[in-house]
């Protein structure tokens, strides 16, 4: 038998409800009118893609209905948490969101190398090669990115930015 | 013969070669495109003869397309956008330890996929160019809509999810203030929203971060190299595997040439599309997306390819192909170069030597490309722990350089935990990229045509090119059961 299970469901209703969102916001578009005569506006497009998502939202649901009965022994949320692996995934994304405010404080070089010196050694890289990796790749982007490319690499507001 | 051996000045010969050299760099470093490779190269080039900018500006661009390919073999992050479709088929290659295997085929498809996109371009410049101008609004819509029709073949599986993908990509593409009426759309009062999602980051995110967020799983294999090249081979046995392959090669580096000369479909819509033909046409179609050497030639030698098509209407007609030609008329303006019929009357030296140029650069970016594979394998001896983190780090800082955005840099995260998600749900990530691309350009045609024929939707199928293109839409979905109903009816005769 075909497995289908629980997160397939929650993926066609997310589905649908992307679908209700983009019209309802879409109905906010005003509309395109000329020489009097009502033409294809802003709505046009997005209403249309809807409408075939919200088709393929509806299919995907009674496709993995019709597969029942759906897998029940599920991981749990503390187990899901608990997981390695997991957790590598929720810090790496954390990690990345907090580091773009760092970006803006300290600059490319010290956020960098704090974030890269975290990864590894939440990767099992150790700390001192974690450290002395993450000096290495620290400078091989500033030379590649800032100085061959030219690319203004964030300094922050202690200005290091050499 | 005068023209050939001009090129061999040492004034042309080693900024030509140290372009090639520059272009390998940019290629392989994801975030940064052929585009912003030609244009780092072009101000270079403002106090050179007019022939050493242009071989400058040919070497880079060649060599850049392949080296995307590099990082999208062995990382999955393609670093360029004409690289999106060789990490389908190069990246499985390179899990099963044939990364290196791959990407010599992949340089010998690029030289000669480039050399036969230069050969059309010389051949069959004018006639194609005229083709290309007669494509108006109903033509591109039915163009885009048939690359797109090309990601539910591309996917494994489920049409349906294929569909999912490429209509969220689309949607992702609406983003943004919109052309016809200047209105924003979505932006939720973002002004980093206003000029849309890019679709570099978002590929990033896709490919590279959702790669990285997998692998982070598994202790074990953290522990491991990144890269565990079992089968090593020499470029004579590659060039033996691509010449069985010759067909699909050749028909590859057809289509790019052709996706090519449309000016507004450049490298990575040819790459997707003779992909698709590819898959579709093969008798082994299953294969592909699982580390198929034909999914590997026809990506890799129908993007380089494209770029010899790009120049025939920028060359012939004076319009930009793709964002590379269009640069190179504004650097040919500025060496006092005309673009246009004329050029080849007034300037038939630089046309002659120009040509040569881009024919020998096939044969120098085999050498060039090969110490790129190597210098490129040796980095990846490194254990996969450090490798994934400096992926994460080239990832956040290629999608903030493209527009010095902090934004992007959430837009590629968000798109990397989009295609996690997409990879447990087995969905395919391809179309969505292919939607974001062709989007502007599906809407745009679909609107404005609308629009000339004040709501009509007749002349959209009228036109016999648009019919083809209909049919060959058609065909896409549906060549499965007509085929099965024609065998039905012939057996029962």
């Amino acid at each position: 038998m075909k497995t289908k299970n629980k997160v397939n469901i929650w993926f066609g209703i997310i589905l649908i409800g992307i679908s209700f969102f983009v019209i309802y916001e879409s109905m906010k578009f005003p509309p395109f009118i000329l020489a009097g005569k009502k033409l294809p506006g802003p709505n046009f497009f997005p209403v249309i893609l809807s409408i075939i998502l919200l088709g393929c939202g509806i299919n995907e649901i009674l496709s993995t209905l019709k597969y029942m009965p759906l897998e029940k022994n599920g991981e749990s949320f503390i187990s899901f948490i608990n997981n390695w692996g997991n957790q590598n995934i929720l810090i790496i994304t954390l990690g990345l969101i907090l580091y773009v405010f760092i970006l803006k404080w300290l600059g490319f070089i010290v956020s960098t190398f704090l974030l890269a010196s975290i990864f590894m050694i939440r990767l099992k890289t150790g700390w001192l090669r974690g450290i002395l990796y993450s000096i290495f790749l620290v400078m091989i982007i500033f030379v590649l990115f800032g100085t061959i490319f030219r690319v203004q690499l964030p300094v922050g507001l202690l200005n290091f930015g050499f | 013969m005068n023209a050939v051996f001009s090129v061999f000045h040492l004034n042309i010969f080693v900024p030509w070669i140290l372009s090639m050299v520059i272009g390998i760099l940019v290629g392989a470093t994801p975030g940064l495109t052929a585009t912003m490779a030609v244009a780092l190269i072009v101000p270079l080039t403002y106090y050179m003869e007019p022939l050493t900018g242009l071989a400058m500006i040919l070497g880079v661009s060649f060599t850049s397309i392949f080296a995307g390919d590099i990082p999208a073999t062995f990382l999955r992050i393609p670093g360029t956008p004409a690289s999106g479709a060789a990490v389908l088929d190069g990246f499985e290659l390179s899990k099963k330890g044939k990364g290196s295997l791959a990407l010599t085929i992949d340089l010998i498809c690029s030289a000669l996929g480039g050399l036969i996109g230069v050969i059309l371009l010389i051949i069959v410049a004018p006639p194609l160019a005229k083709v290309a101008l007669k494509f108006s609004n109903f033509q591109y819509f039915w163009l885009g809509i048939f690359g797109l029709s090309m990601s539910a073949v591309l996917g494994r599986g489920n049409i349906v999810h294929g569909l999912i993908s490429a209509v969220l990509g689309l949607l992702v593409s609406t983003a943004g203030i919109d052309i016809t009426t200047g209105f924003p759309r979505f932006t939720f009062g973002n002004v980093e929203l206003m000029g849309g999602i890019g679709f570099i980051p978002a590929m990033i995110g896709l490919f590279g971060i959702s790669e990285v967020l997998k692998n982070v799983r598994n202790k074990e294999s953290l522990m491991e190299r990144t890269l565990h090249d079992k089968v090593k081979i020499s470029l004579v046995e590659s060039f033996l595997i691509v010449w069985k392959k010759k067909w699909t090669l050749f028909k590859s580096a057809i289509i790019g040439t052709c996706v090519g000369a449309l000016p507004g479909a450049g490298a990575d819509i040819a790459a997707w599309v003779a992909y698709g033909v590819s898959k579709k046409t093969s008798k082994n179609s299953e294969v592909f997306g699982t580390g198929s050497i034909d999914g590997v030639i026809a990506p890799t030698s129908a993007n380089n390819a494209a770029l010899g098509g790009t120049w025939i209407p920028a060359l012939v007609f004076g319009v930009p192909g793709d964002s590379i030609t269009a640069i190179v008329l504004g650097a040919m303006l500025m060496y006092g170069l005309r673009p246009g019929p004329l050029i080849f009357q007034q300037s038939p030296d630089l046309i002659k030597g120009l040509f040569s140029i881009a024919i020998i650069s096939q044969f120098f970016l085999v050498i060039v490309g090969l110490l790129g594979i190597k210098s490129y394998s040796i980095i990846l001896k490194l254990p996969r722990n450090v490798v994934m983190v400096g992926v994460i780090i080239f990832s956040v800082i290629g999608s903030y350089a493209i527009r010095n955005s902090f934004f992007d840099i959430y837009v590629m995260l968000f798109f990397g935990i989009v295609g996690y998600v997409f990879e447990i749900l087995k969905i395919p990530l391809a179309p969505m990229i292919l939607g974001i691309i062709l989007g502007p350009m599906i809407e745009d045609n679909l609107r404005v045509g609308l629009i000339k024929t004040g709501g009509n939707y007749i002349p959209f199928i009228t036109n016999p090119i648009s019919a083809v293109l209909a049919i060959l839409i058609i065909l896409t979905f549906f060549s499965g059961p007509i085929v099965k109903f024609f065998k039905f009816v012939f057996k029962k005769r």
